[in-house]
């Protein structure tokens, strides 16, 4: 499960995380109004991508409490195939997270996850 | 008497489930509150819930239309044009969105220039808050 927006085609762990391919689906649920004739992967969608890696590939139901930065740089379009890398979350809660496609940087960022809270 | 706005598809490019914004509600030069709402048929919906994150979106939307009223009023033009978020910064997610109920959004104008605009956003109901963050924009 990677969020409704991207696919996972495979992960790998490393010393500091994971590395993970991804891909935008295509049709796109997420681009369905956004926008018309346009269509362009929401870049929140980034984040739904990041929380269910996450889950993913620590078998942890970790939830996003916090963004501390994210530089979204570059356009996703789908069908379009990324690579990811997701540092291992420290103790607080606080991990990395990089995007790229073919080489060029697509979205680096710097997350807070923690378990499921509560709903109101 | 309330002030009338355009509508909001008049505004945004966004439409169908992309569309999470019904109706501003207010508008100032400090900024800008509009009723949100996130559509049953949301791609991020599930069971009744959509993630916090997607509230960040909410406040992009919100800052899209405090631009296109803005437009309007220096300029006569407030048709709607692509803009993308490029930056998040000291974003809290405090709890998931309930799907299908208005939630009250707002955006204030931080600073930016030309196409670049910084806003402060939030997003609440009855003093509850979902989240709340810095979002960097580009008008296309």
């Amino acid at each position: 499960m990677t969020g409704p927006a991207f696919r996972l085609l495979e992960s790998r762990a490393t010393d500091e995380g994971w590395t993970c391919r991804v891909q935008a689906l295509d049709p796109n649920p997420t681009c369905e109004g956004h926008f018309p004739g346009e269509p362009i992967v929401p870049g929140v969608a980034q984040l739904g991508l990041a929380q269910d890696l996450i889950r993913e590939v620590t078998g942890d139901a970790h939830r996003l409490t916090a963004i501390r930065s994210l530089k979204l740089r570059r356009l996703i379009r789908p069908g379009e195939a990324l690579d990811v890398r997701l540092g291992r979350p420290a103790a607080d809660g606080a991990l990395r997270f990089e995007m790229s496609c073919d080489g060029e940087r697509v979205s680096q960022g710097a997350f807070v996850v923690a378990p499921p809270a509560a709903r109101g | 008497m309330a002030e009338a706005f355009p509508s909001v598809e008049a505004l945004l490019p966004h439409r169908g489930p992309a569309l999470l914004i019904e109706a501003v509600d207010a508008l100032s030069a400090d900024g800008i509150t509009c009723w949100g709402l996130v559509p049953p048929g949301s791609p991020f919906a599930a069971d009744g819930w959509a993630p916090s994150f997607l509230g960040l979106e909410m406040g992009a939307q919100a800052a899209a239309l405090f631009e296109a009223l803005r437009r309007e009023h220096q300029a006569n033009d407030a048709a709607p044009r692509l803009g993308y978020l490029v930056g998040i910064r000291h974003a809290q997610l405090a709890a998931d969105l309930p799907v299908g109920r208005r939630l009250r959004v707002s955006a204030r104008p931080a600073g930016g220039a030309g196409p670049l605009g910084l806003y402060d956003v939030s997003v609440e109901e009855d003093g509850v808050e979902f989240a709340r963050g810095s979002l960097s924009t580009y008008a296309a």
